[in-house]
Parts: structure tokens; C-alpha cells; sequence
């Protein structure tokens, strides 16, 4: 196997990209999992509801 | 056998001086790294740039991100990491191809979405469809379906107009060529050709947005203080995309004659000829009408100026 051949190495600059990229996309995913765990039984923002009392009974 | 003083001496000399110099080419070949990593990372954002611009101007898309589950959103993420996985096989944005490993590329596709993601926050919060009084669930919604066109831009950055900077040889013989057959050309021709250039990118690219409701949507939210800071965005990506992005013709564009020698005037003048463009544009379809103030001309303008100078970008690298 000549040295042209050879398979190329990430740089130290590579890799530091590709901590930082990891680190994005994880929180983009833990946050997505957050509101998916924690938003199922939320009431909408607008809601409407009837009294059960009403005045002309 | 006499041993001659000097030879130590210029021996140790010798090798203080290639210890110097090793230090200096490893000094050279780190910064070297460096500069080339940013430069892979800007082509990218350039590439994203390039393919998502007319979906960040599509409302229907902010209201799908807006409406999108998390489970949605997290297919969005797996779907839109396959697909740029599978470009990565054969394009991405790197300089250097790492085609034959699946786990260079796999890596690769984690950088190209974040550079998609962060590039579409950093627009939708420019265009003020991302602001602190959204939700957290509508923002992701939002970051997520506006960074897949972005992502699959980063991906086929190397795709848009070629990369001519693989640093072989034969690049140092090209500004030697170019400055042969560029004596000959009038220095008006050669602007006249930028200008031209540089609409009919534009043309290409905001024609699409210039009629939609999202321009009119865009300018009312827009203060300012965010108007200045799309100029400055706008400026920046233009920039970005002709001299640092390293597609096709970059050089030529350095040894351009003209009006637009240096690389600063040549993105001023083209963005303000975008800013025509796009005034024109709106115009035509009748989205602003001469009775109108000279305010709502500024705002929609310069909303529409943002793809517009993107377009003139690639089309003076295209032409």
C-alpha cells in the first residue's frame, strides 16, 4: 500500500467540529424527547367550557 | 584522524535550524488545518444557504413546524439524517472525501445538521419568526423542518457550481492565465458583466419569493433594528459565497476587472443591485405601488434583498 493509498485521518480541527456538531444535535434531540415526555396532557392555550349552572334555570 | 571543530559546530547549527524550521512548517501545517476546517464549514452553511433560502420564505413550512408533533419532529431528524448519510456517500461539503468509510460519512451528516440547524435559527430568528415569546415546542417544530432543505444544501454544497480548491499544482498556473486573457477586456465590459451577473441570479431566485405574502408578513414584524442586522446578514452571506465558500470561479472572481475590483465594493454594489432587483421585482407584482410610503419600499425591499443578493452571489460565480 503506497502512502497516496493510504485512508486520510480527521484532524484535530475535524474532530472539534464534530464535538461541537454532536453537541447540537443532542440537545436539539433531548429537547424534542422533553416536550414529547412532557406535553401530552397540556390544555390548549384557547379553551372554552360551559358552566353548568345556568342563570335562566 | 582529525576531527575539525567547525563540522560540530555546523552540524549543531544545522540542526537548531531545521528544529526551527520543523516547528514553523508544523506551526503552518496547524494553522493550515484550521483554515481549511472553517473554510469546509462556510461552504456548508454557503450550500444550505443556496437550497434553503426559498423555503425559509414559505409560510406553509413555518406553520407545519409549527403544528409538528415531537414524534413528527424526531422522524424528520432520523429521515433527514438518512437521506444526507446517503449523500455523504457521494457529495457533502468537505474538501476532502472520506467516501469509503460509513463512519466518516455518518460523522460528516452530524456536522452537515448542525450546521443546517444553527443556520436556520440563526435566519428565522433574524426574520423574526423565532423570537422569545415562542414556544418551545413550535420553535423546535419550526428549527427542525426549516434546517432539512438547509441540511440537504450543506450535503450538496460541493454539487452547487464545483469546488475548484483541491491544492494541487495546477491552481498556481490559472491567475498567470487569467491575467492574459483578462488584459484584453474593457474594464466596463467586465462590470457590465457583473451587474449582469449578478440580476440574473437574483432574478433566478427572488422572482419565486417576490409575489408571495410571506415578504408582506416579513416586513411588519421587521424593526429597524432587525432591518439592520438583515442588511448586515445579507452583506455577510454574499461575501461568504463569492470569495471564502471556495466554489467554482473564486479565483476568477479575485482577478476580475472593473468597478468591482476589490472583494468589499464588489459586495456592496452587487447587493445594492439585488435591492433593485428586488425593488423591481415587487413592482411588478404589484406588492408595492408608487403611491405607497417610502418606508414600506425600505422594509420590503430589503426582506426580499436577502435571497436576492444570495441569488447575485451564485449567479457571479454561475456566469
Amino acid at each position: 500500500m503506497t502512502k497516496t493509498e493510504q485512508k486520510p485521518k480527521r484532524s484535530f480541527a475535524e474532530w472539534v467540529t464534530f464535538t461541537i456538531a454532536s453537541f447540537i444535535l443532542a440537545i436539539i434531540v433531548s429537547l424534542v424527547v422533553y416536550t414529547w415526555l412532557n406535553g401530552k396532557n397540556q390544555p390548549p392555550i384557547i379553551s372554552v367550557s360551559k358552566k353548568r349552572d345556568d342563570p335562566r334555570n | 584522524m582529525v576531527v575539525r571543530p567547525y563540522r560540530f559546530g555546523n552540524f549543531h547549527r544545522k540542526q537548531i535550524f531545521t528544529t526551527k524550521e520543523s516547528q514553523g512548517v508544523a506551526t503552518k501545517r496547524h494553522k493550515n488545518i484550521w483554515k481549511s476546517e472553517i473554510n469546509d464549514i462556510i461552504r456548508g452553511a454557503c450550500g444550505g444557504f443556496l437550497f434553503g433560502i426559498p423555503l425559509l420564505y414559505t409560510m406553509e413550512v413555518w406553520w407545519i413546524g409549527s403544528l409538528a408533533k415531537p414524534q413528527l419532529m424526531m422522524m424528520a431528524i432520523a429521515l433527514m439524517f438518512i437521506v444526507v448519510f446517503l449523500l455523504n456517500q457521494t457529495e457533502g461539503f468537505r474538501k476532502r472525501r472520506y467516501t469509503w468509510e460509513a463512519q466518516q460519512a455518518a460523522m460528516d451528516t452530524v456536522e452537515a445538521m448542525a450546521i443546517g440547524i444553527i443556520c436556520s435559527t440563526f435566519v428565522l430568528l433574524l426574520l423574526r419568526e423565532l423570537t422569545l415569546e415562542t414556544s418551545l415546542r413550535e420553535s423546535l417544530g419550526k428549527i427542525i423542518f426549516e434546517s432539512v432543505p438547509f441540511t440537504l444544501g450543506v450535503a450538496l454544497a460541493n454539487q452547487f457550481l464545483g469546488d475548484t480548491r483541491n491544492g494541487n499544482g495546477d491552481e498556481e498556473t490559472i491567475p498567470g492565465k487569467y491575467d492574459k486573457a483578462k488584459k484584453n477586456e474593457s474594464e466596463i465590459d467586465a462590470t457590465l458583466a457583473d451587474i449582469g451577473a449578478t440580476l440574473i441570479g437574483a432574478i433566478v431566485v427572488a422572482f419565486n419569493i417576490a409575489p408571495t405574502d410571506e415578504i408582506t408578513m416579513l416586513a411588519a414584524a421587521a424593526s429597524p433594528l432587525w432591518e439592520l442586522a438583515i442588511i448586515a446578514a445579507s452583506l455577510l452571506i454574499s461575501y461568504s459565497i463569492v470569495f471564502q465558500a471556495g466554489f467554482s470561479d473564486q479565483r476568477k472572481r479575485r482577478q476580475q476587472k472593473g468597478i468591482f475590483q476589490r472583494p468589499s465594493s464588489e459586495t456592496i454594489v452587487s447587493y445594492l443591485v439585488s435591492l433593485v432587483a428586488g425593488a423591481f421585482m415587487l413592482w411588478f407584482f404589484q406588492k408595492l405601488t408608487f403611491s405607497d410610503p417610502w418606508t414600506m419600499w425600505l422594509d420590503h425591499t430589503l426582506m426580499l434583498g436577502l435571497p436576492a443578493t444570495i441569488g447575485g452571489a451564485a449567479g457571479r460565480l454561475a456566469i
